[in-house]
């Protein structure tokens, strides 16, 4: 139980709109005549509500698929359930008060466009203008097969959403501490304070890894230029390199 | 650029208006009307996508030409008959969508109508002008572009590029592979595709269909439809109470098939409910179409999510135990169940393979 009681308030969040709908449902409880409406916006809903906070439907639930229960509370109506009653309750009342009732769903909730994850975008790709930019720079030519990079762990989730055709030694599933895989010796090495040129360059190599890119401010022990890496160019914050131990094959 | 854009209107436009024209035709006259004849061609083509894809993701690796070819058959035939169908109607001076009722328009109507049509449109450019983040996306939206860019169907890894086997929970959800598809018709690419412009369309679908619901529930009063519509806005604009809630997913991530889920198939569900019911004791011709929609629903519903197969099937269910009981009426608990057989089937078949 405490399990769901948890689930439930990761869904509820930082705003009460989950309490205007329990109200919403109970004016409808009380005041809806329509029959359909009531089946399902009433009973319907009220089923749902009851076995989302059932112990045994919980673990059922976790037999078919873990970390999704939340989901089982997209099957409320709660847009459809706060809006009527709420269009019910100010039609008593003069034509403006919608605003009221619009400042109080914002008082209850939280503005979508402040969250922390919603930036401008910078191209239409909605993804960050330098990843575009260095994937540009290692991009393969016409006749030439797909490469491989390594990249700054900020950068992984953007890289292969600009084009397939840039493989990468690890991806987003080595960023999830929780996931299978634990660490991976190449991440580990990118995310030492100071990069170990040797350690880097001999990972690369194994990885068959054709580009090194690295945010500018990292300090780097060695010099690349000694193990056959070349510094191809750079954007605000990264640097790209060229191992050329690792040949890039021709179609 | 207007070549892209033409397609993209034949295909996110034209081809659900035309399908949706040939079920217009058979729909209970008071359902009829462009905006529900899009919703409902909309519907009938991501499942005739679902059930064209799933079987040759199963078996041909390099089968993405295959689907494309066929689905645009398919989709061809389909809105050129509703079309052509619509056209001889015309001809024959019937009306396809019912004529409107009076609304009587006044200055309160017009300034609430305004403020939906402002806040729809606001949320709408800020789907262009703003990017969000979303970790998920490094899976869905790489393996629509993979698809888009190599023909193969989940046999690349999307996180590395590496080759992969199939994997059963993602490969039976294929709206990823349908957006390849619209990008692959249109040379749009399906990063740009799924971040810009998808949701333009998802969106409004979204929008329609709680139109639609509010058109339902307000039916006794027409002036209350505005507000609702304005509350429906606030709900979404400002839902973000957590990263788990239907409105962040229709405003953050909407091209995924999870928030489809959310913000399409469910509220569809309620919809089409409200149709079939809407009337007691009523025979009316046309009701068949309307459990057909409710059987299309459970196949569109597979294409979003493994775990939606379940979540429809329980919402309809628990549906269909509160009405009948409410109806008396057991045939509704065996149509009801009927209409779930899809969700039956992707299940079963997750559990074989």
């Amino acid at each position: 139980m405490k399990d769901i009681l948890t689930i439930y308030q990761q869904y509820t969040g930082a705003g009460f709109l989950t309490i205007l709908y329990l109200l919403a449902l109970i004016y409808l409880w009380l005041s809806e005549k329509n029959t359909v409406t009531r089946a399902i916006f009433v009973y319907g809903a009220s089923v749902i509500q009851l076995l989302f906070f059932c112990p045994l439907f919980y673990y059922g639930y976790q037999l078919l698929d873990k970390g999704t229960y939340y989901r089982i509370l997209w099957l409320l109506p709660m847009t459809i359930t706060i809006a009527y009653v709420g269009c019910i309750i100010l039609a008593k009342y003069p034509a403006g008060s919608v605003i009221l009732g619009f400042l109080l769903i914002a008082l209850c909730g939280k503005f979508v466009y402040s969250n922390q994850y919603i930036s401008k975008a910078e191209n239409p790709y909605h993804i960050p203008q330098e990843v575009v930019e260095i994937c540009e720079m290692i991009m393969p030519k016409e006749n030439e097969e797909r490469v491989t990079g390594v990249f700054p762990d900020e950068l992984i989730h953007f890289v292969r959403q600009y084009s397939s055709k840039i493989q990468m030694v690890y991806g987003r599933d080595y960023l999830a501490p929780d996931w299978i895989y634990g660490d991976h010796p190449m991440r580990e090495a990118m995310n030492k304070e100071k990069i170990q040129v040797f350690r880097l360059v001999k990972l690369a190599n194994s990885a068959k890894c054709q580009y090194i890119i690295l945010k500018g401010e990292k300090q780097i022990i060695g010099d690349f230029n000694n193990f056959n890496v070349e510094f191809i160019g750079g954007t605000k914050h990264y640097k790209v390199y060229r191992n050329k131990n690792v040949e890039i094959f021709e179609k | 650029m207007v070549i892209k854009g033409f397609v993209l209107l034949l295909l996110m436009v034209v081809a659900p208006i035309g399908t949706g024209l040939l079920i217009n035709n058979v729909m209970p006259e008071k359902q009829r009307g462009i905006g529900n004849t899009y919703l409902c061609g909309f519907l009938c083509l991501l499942a005739l996508f679902q059930v064209i894809a799933v079987p040759i993701v199963f078996l041909d690796e390099w089968g993405f030409s295959l689907i494309v070819m066929l689905y645009t058959c398919l989709l061809t035939i389909l809105s050129g008959g509703g079309i052509i169908d619509a056209l001889h109607c015309f001809r024959m001076e019937r009306t396809i969508w019912k004529k409107k009722g009076s609304y009587n328009w006044n200055k309160t109507l017009i300034i609430q109508w305004s403020m939906v049509g402002i806040l729809i449109l606001f949320q709408l450019v800020m789907a262009v002008v703003t990017a969000s983040f979303d970790g998920d996306d490094a899976y869905y939206v790489v393996n629509s572009l993979i698809t888009q860019e190599t023909d193969t169907l989940y046999r690349i890894l999307p996180y590395t590029g590496l080759s992969t086997s199939l994997d059963m929970r993602h490969a039976m959800a294929v709206f990823p592979i349908w957006i390849a598809y619209i990008a692959k018709m249109t040379g749009i690419h399906a990063t740009i595709l799924s971040h810009t412009v998808l949701p333009l369309f998802l969106m409004s679908i979204t929008y329609g269909i709680y139109y639609q619901i509010g058109k339902k529930l307000c039916m006794e009063k027409k002036e209350m439809l505005p507000v609702y519509m304005i509350l429906v806005c606030g709900l979404h604009l400002f839902g973000n109470t957590s990263i788990y809630t239907n409105a962040t997913f229709l405003m953050m991530r909407n091209w995924q098939g999870k928030s489809m889920l959310a913000n399409v198939v469910i509220p569809a569900v309620f919809l089409v409910l409200l149709w079939i019911f809407e009337e007691e004791g009523e025979k009316k011709k046309g009701k068949k179409i309307l459990w057909f929609l409710l059987f299309i629903l459970n196949i569109v519903a597979a294409m979003m999510s493994t775990a939606s197969v379940f979540l429809n099937s329980l919402l309809i269910g628990v549906m269909a135990l509160v009405l009948t009981l409410q109806k008396k009426e057991i045939k509704i608990l065996i149509k009801l169940i009927m209409c779930c057989i899809p969700c039956v089937i992707y299940a079963a078949l997750y559990v074989v393979m």
